[in-house]
């Protein structure tokens, strides 16, 4: 039969009710944006088989990093560190194929791909205020001397469950972070980061984020129950 | 009241601008820089409070936090604050602020004959008098309560935002006086993150109130100087009207900053107050010394002051809180002030000076100035009333200081301004875990060694000249920082200032006044609660031998102000009669905070339903919302609840919910249940230790319902796991236990078990699930789905296939909770939406009703199903659920030897049954206590309790699960359910099956 049509929908797409908004002596302390759907991959392997982390490297294009919250990036992928055999993979991309490439790569090997694409999302949060925007929810220490580039660390904001990533040193001009949300909650955080930034002021690029689906994007869930 | 005190120049307010306040409803004017108390000095108004106990005119005594006397209510309505320090608080145009004591008014206080019956009221009077009989203390706490006074909360909800910022620092400051300047200055310069902290409106602290140069500069300048320097470090923050209150474990201290409570009409968008939540590497306690009161007859008279206070108001405020004043004093700094009011021109009348040859350079300007000093004299008693003193009456003092050896006659004066030492503010100290060591030098309490990285300077650790406040607070500095890891040069040159040779303090507990104890007018220890010197004396006598003791009996330092300016005394008091040392006495345990803070600080934004907890929502949250649901908070989420149609009540919507279901077609958003991706070749062992059936022969492609234990064998969690692949399973748990199975999971799995392959990954929020039930769900999956086989032997019940679902990649789950044929179609949750919008278009013509949580716990009721958390409660085993059938005897699982325990296996547990009500119509309260017999007397003995109860529309009467003991064998016999209201249903046992109890209408 004829269905409907079929439309993507990111976890920010109905956050309408919050609108940029300046802060006290006019200030535009933050903006917030959604990086909607990049392609979330969960990763388990176990990090002593060496062959097992030269094929994913190979297969991905950037090794997995080993160092306890840090991420590897290349252009259109970055690989987060989030246990001792456990990688989060965000590829803002349209590469559809990524899910097969890890798979087969690790054919042969104990090991665990879970497409988690539809249960999270990306808020990027920069601006000169950013680190005290999330000091309002956070108890880890944001500052530049100590949380660097290429840093992640997992945490709670707002009582929220977040990953956190450092994309760009504040010491430099700007200051601009990353956090992987879960999907469930990214209304309420979007509420709290737009409630918190009160007096230092926001701009909202937050929500509609719809995306037409083209075939390639329907691939997920067959390839994720091989 | 009109004269007014304000000297014609000086201080440090602006003049120019004129603020006019309301203080008990009488208008007066202030400047900007006032606080409320230096205000309603220069107003001559001298009586701000009654006191607690005696109901005693009180007038301002400090200058600061230490404030024991002018506690006042400020603001009205939503905005109004309790018991706040008229010294403390900025003064701003429109400011309103009353007396929280005082009735009926301030000048006659009715109350005050409590004064009069002063000897019937003696330590411990409430404690002996009210305690029998027993049940009329509620009376005497009403009229109690209403005596003592302080202030009332607001009625109306607050308005105003406050909310909490974390910030790690290396150096945390503790006090912007001189030393802490100088602290910052090192530590600043030494490039670490610094924080400092003070509580007042500028830093500058004590050189606020000096006149002396430092550095070839005025205080004010000198201090703006420094400010500056800090202000332009890009990683220091200064933080002004900001009380560190308390100091916890692992160098985390709390500072409260109050951001808009000095401001007229502040910008909405500024939060009111703010907690900073600071975790420092170092701390450096700067926090200075409040001056000592001496305790003398009638000391508590409007007009006597602190010594320190006076130089504040005068040199600060341009206020002389009196024009003839008499200084009261053992020790030197008093005479600093001295000198400041003979410079600018003020009437000094005497000094009285409890040392009999007291040496010092002060001494020797002062009495070079003409001020005439009575050396070996004490104040043994001052006369006043709510206008203030009118004389203080002198004599000469032994030289141990505890006889009168004669009487020298009156001093006609306004104020007396007293200084009885000081003591260092060693509250953090003790808070952060320090252990405060008395010093007899200072005649007071000095930070011990340090148990935190923390260390004091300053005042605050018995250095009290200018010189050495300096050159202590930089080393401080310098030294924190270096111990923070920062390698930068943090030297900074001490800047010079006149130093004097000091005379040594002569320590003075109680003055005597030549009269027997206990006669003559009352010695106050402890302004704010009354406390007297006969009364520490009378608690000794009686046994309250321990400070702490002794300070629950007789309220010393229970105040609002924590007894910042009584304590020392009161120890060293009770240490005299019991003849020991003061430092064996030691101090009460200082416990945060160090001023009140208000509860709205401490909450914060976590208010509300937006953000006292966080929210979680479904992919199609907006069209539940759109489409009218009412919802029901399970664990975080938000679940719809039932759709009630326009007009339609919620027993009404749930019943055509729930027959559309029956009859039709009910869809069902349950996304919500946990999700568990399992994978590796030791997934089914794992899983068979986990749940207690057999997990070993599932194929690839079906579900089975599998039931958890605690290690005490009781019922944790439930749910049903599906075999996807070779090595890969997919478990559902409980909306709320979600979280805490896989935490669990993981637990064994790295602890208990780590040679098991198996990985574990939380997909709950990629999947959007919708659950399809009732008679017509096959024929819609059909016309959705054209890739899968739905026929009842290719797909039966409890088992998964892959296919495509409105264009969708999905998985299909043929399971069921309501009883009836039902499918759950799981899609990636980018996609949810487009698929419930799907399944709706294509149901129309089905009825297709969305249906809530409500419904869905009617449906499975009908069913017996249980829920873990409604129907168990974490006392309930398999066998108390009548599920032993799902315990497998061939295999060990987590919590499978509880369940032989002698407890577990007794006859008489509460089990599982059914109810029905004797009138069908009557739907039991869940929770309801379950009786054999109707109750003749209280407490009746109980056999159960209902667990869940409902109407069940599908049957036309109510239908109820519950716990009863030895339940299962009582079929057909009766129960009575004993309301709260005081009726009594009674109800028949049955099984805890409904509808259909032979399942055939899921396998269709």
């Amino acid at each position: 039969m004829n269905h409907p049509k079929i439309t993507a929908v990111s976890p920010l797409v109905e956050h309408v009710d919050v609108s940029s908004q300046l802060g006290i002596n006019g200030w535009r302390g933050v903006e917030l944006e959604e990086l909607a759907f990049c392609i979330h991959l969960n990763l388990r392997c176990d990090p002593s088989d060496s062959q097992a982390l030269t094929a994913a490297s190979t297969a991905l294009g950037v090794a997995l990093p080993l160092r306890p919250n840090t991420f590897h990036e290349a252009s259109d992928i970055r690989i987060h560190w989030l246990g001792p055999d456990e990688w989060l993979v965000v590829a803002p991309t349209t590469d559809i194929h990524l899910v097969d490439k890890i798979v087969s790569a690790w054919t042969g090997f104990h090991h665990s791909v879970t497409d988690i694409t539809g249960g999270q999302t990306v808020v990027r949060i920069q601006g000169d205020r950013a680190r005290e925007l999330f000091n309002h929810g956070c108890t880890l220490d944001l500052h530049h001397r100590v949380f660097k580039v290429g840093q992640c660390a997992q945490s709670l904001l707002a009582h929220v469950p977040v990953l956190i990533s450092r994309r760009v040193d504040d010491a430099n001009g700007t200051c601009r972070f990353d956090i992987v949300v879960r999907r469930s909650y990214a209304d309420y955080l979007a509420k709290w980061l737009a409630d918190s930034a009160e007096e230092i002021g926001f701009v909202n690029r937050l929500g509609n984020s719809q995306q037409p689906t083209s075939s390639n994007n329907r691939s997920q869930v067959s390839s994720a129950s091989k | 009241m009109s004269r007014s005190l304000r000297v014609a120049n000086g201080g440090s307010i602006r003049r120019t601008r004129l603020l006019s306040f309301s203080f008990n409803g009488t208008l007066y004017s202030g400047f900007e820089g006032d606080t409320l108390a230096s205000a309603l000095l220069a107003n001559n108004v001298r009586t701000v409070h009654r006191s607690f106990k005696y109901h005693r005119p009180r007038g301002v005594v400090g200058s600061g936090a230490e404030e024991p006397n002018s506690i006042v209510q400020v603001g009205s309505g939503s905005k109004a604050t309790p018991n706040l320090r008229a010294t403390q608080i900025e003064l701003y145009d429109g400011l309103t602020a009353r007396s929280v004591s005082g009735w009926p008014s301030l000048r006659v206080d009715l109350y005050a004959l409590n004064g009069l019956l002063g000897r019937l009221l003696p330590a411990g009077f409430y404690y002996k008098t009210f305690m029998r009989p027993r049940f009329l203390w509620s009376w005497y706490e009403h009229f109690i309560r209403k005596a003592a006074g302080l202030g009332q909360a607001p009625r109306e909800a607050d308005l105003d935002h406050y909310d909490k910022l974390n910030i790690h620092c290396d150096v945390l400051i503790v006090g912007g006086g001189p030393t802490g300047l100088m602290a910052a200055r090192a530590a600043g310069r030494a490039g670490a993150r610094v924080i400092m902290a003070d509580e007042q409106a500028e830093m500058g602290g004590s050189l606020l109130s000096s006149t002396a140069s430092i550095g070839g500069k005025k205080p004010g300048d000198w201090v703006e100087t420094v400010v500056s320097e800090l202000t332009r470090m890009p990683e220091v923050i200064l933080l002004p009207r900001s009380t560190v209150t308390g100091y916890y474990d692992h160098n985390f201290l709390v500072i409260n900053e109050r951001r808009t409570d000095h401001l007229e009409r502040p910008d909405p968008r500024l939060r009111r107050e703010r907690i900073w939540r600071v975790r420092a590497s170092q701390v450096v306690l700067a926090t200075g010394a409040i001056e000592r009161p001496l305790v003398f007859s009638n000391n508590d008279k409007p007009g006597v002051m602190l010594a320190s206070a006076v130089s504040t108001y005068l040199v600060r405020y341009g206020v002389l809180p009196g024009r003839k004043i008499v200084f009261f004093t053992n020790n030197d700094s008093a005479y600093q002030t001295v000198l400041q009011l003979v410079d600018a021109g003020m009437e000094v009348v005497a000094v009285v000076d409890v040392r009999s040859d007291p040496q010092g350079d002060l001494i020797q300007q002062v009495r070079s100035a003409g001020v005439p000093i009575f050396e070996g004299h004490v104040v043994v008693d001052v006369r006043g009333g709510t206008s203030g003193l009118r004389m203080v009456l002198i004599a000469r003092v032994n030289k141990t200081l505890d006889e009168i050896l004669s009487h020298k006659g009156e001093l006609r004066c306004d104020v007396l301004a007293v200084s009885g030492g000081w003591n260092p503010v060693v509250h953090l100290h003790a808070q952060s875990g320090g252990k405060p060591v008395f010093n007899e030098e200072c005649a007071s309490f000095l930070p011990g060694p340090s148990v935190q990285n923390e260390r004091s300077a300053g005042a605050g650790n018995g250095t009290f000249g200018l010189a050495d406040c300096l050159r202590e607070g930089a080393e401080a500095g310098r030294r924190a920082a270096q111990d923070a890891g920062l390698t930068g040069d943090g030297s900074v040159d001490i800047p010079k200032v006149e130093s004097h040779v000091e005379g040594s303090l002569h320590p003075i507990w109680v003055v005597p006044n030549g009269l027997a104890e206990g006669r003559g007018g009352k010695k106050f220890v402890d302004l704010q609660n009354d406390t007297t010197v006969a009364d520490i004396r009378l608690a000794a006598r009686e046994g309250y031998r321990s400070v702490e003791h002794l300070k629950r009996y007789t309220a010393l330092g229970f105040g609002t102000d924590q007894g910042k300016l009584g304590n020392i005394n009161g120890m060293a008091i009770l240490a005299d009669v019991l003849g020991q040392a003061p430092g064996k006495i030691g101090t009460t345990t200082f416990r945060p905070n160090y001023t009140p803070v208000t509860f709205g600080a401490i909450a914060g934004r976590e208010i509300g339903s937006t953000f006292f907890d966080p929210t979680r929502k479904t992919a199609v949250h907006q069209w539940h919302v759109e489409n009218g649901a009412e919802f029901e908070d399970v664990g975080q989420w938000k679940r719809p609840w039932y759709y009630p149609l326009p007009g339609e009540t919620m027993n009404e919507a749930v019943r055509r919910e729930c027959l559309a279901t029956r009859e039709s077609l009910g869809i069902l958003d349950a996304s919500t249940l946990g999700k568990i991706e399992i994978r590796g070749p030791d997934s089914a062992e794992f899983l068979n230790r986990i749940y207690t059936n057999s997990w070993l022969t599932l194929e690839i492609g079906r579900c089975r319902y599998g039931l958890m234990l605690g290690e005490d064998g009781m019922v944790m969690d439930d749910g049903v796991t599906s075999r996807i692949g070779e090595d890969h399973y997919l478990m559902t748990t409980t909306t709320g236990g979600a979280a805490h199975v896989l935490a669990w999971m993981e637990r064994w799995l790295q602890t208990e078990w780590p040679h098991l392959r198996v990985y574990l990954t939380s997909v709950t929020d990629h999947w959007f699930v919708t659950s399809v039930a009732g008679p017509n769900s096959r024929e819609i999956l059909t016309k959705l789905c054209t890739d899968i086989d739905f026929s009842a032997d290719a797909f039966p019940f409890m088992s998964v296939r892959a296919g495509t679902v409105a264009g969708i990649p999905a998985r299909v789950y043929r399971i069921s909770f309501s009883g009836e044929l039902a499918y759950e179609i799981n899609v990636s949750a980018n996609y949810g939406r487009s698929l419930w919008q799907a399944i709706m278009t294509a149901g129309q013509s089905l009825n297709i009703t969305p249906y809530g949580t409500e419904a869905m716990h009617v449906l499975r009721a009908e069913k017996g199903y249980i829920i873990v958390g409604q129907d168990t409660d974490g006392s309930v085993t398999p066998g108390d659920l009548g599920m032993d059938w799902i315990v497998s005897n061939g295999k060990d699982c987590i919590g499978k030897r509880s369940l032989s325990r002698q407890d577990t296996r007794r006859e008489n547990r509460k089990q599982l049954v059914g109810l029905t009500t004797v009138d069908p119509t009557l739907v039991l309260p869940e929770g309801a206590q379950l009786l054999n017999e109707p109750a003749k007397e209280f407490p009746a003995p109980m056999v159960g309790h209902v667990t869940s109860s409902y109407f069940s529309p599908s049957l036309r009467h109510s239908i109820a699960l519950a716990l009863v003991k030895g339940g299962r064998s009582r079929e057909g016999s009766m129960v009575y359910a004993q309301l709260i209201d005081g009726r009594v249903i009674p109800a028949t046992i049955g099984q805890p099956k409904f509808f259909d109890p032979e399942n055939q209408r899921q396998k269709v």
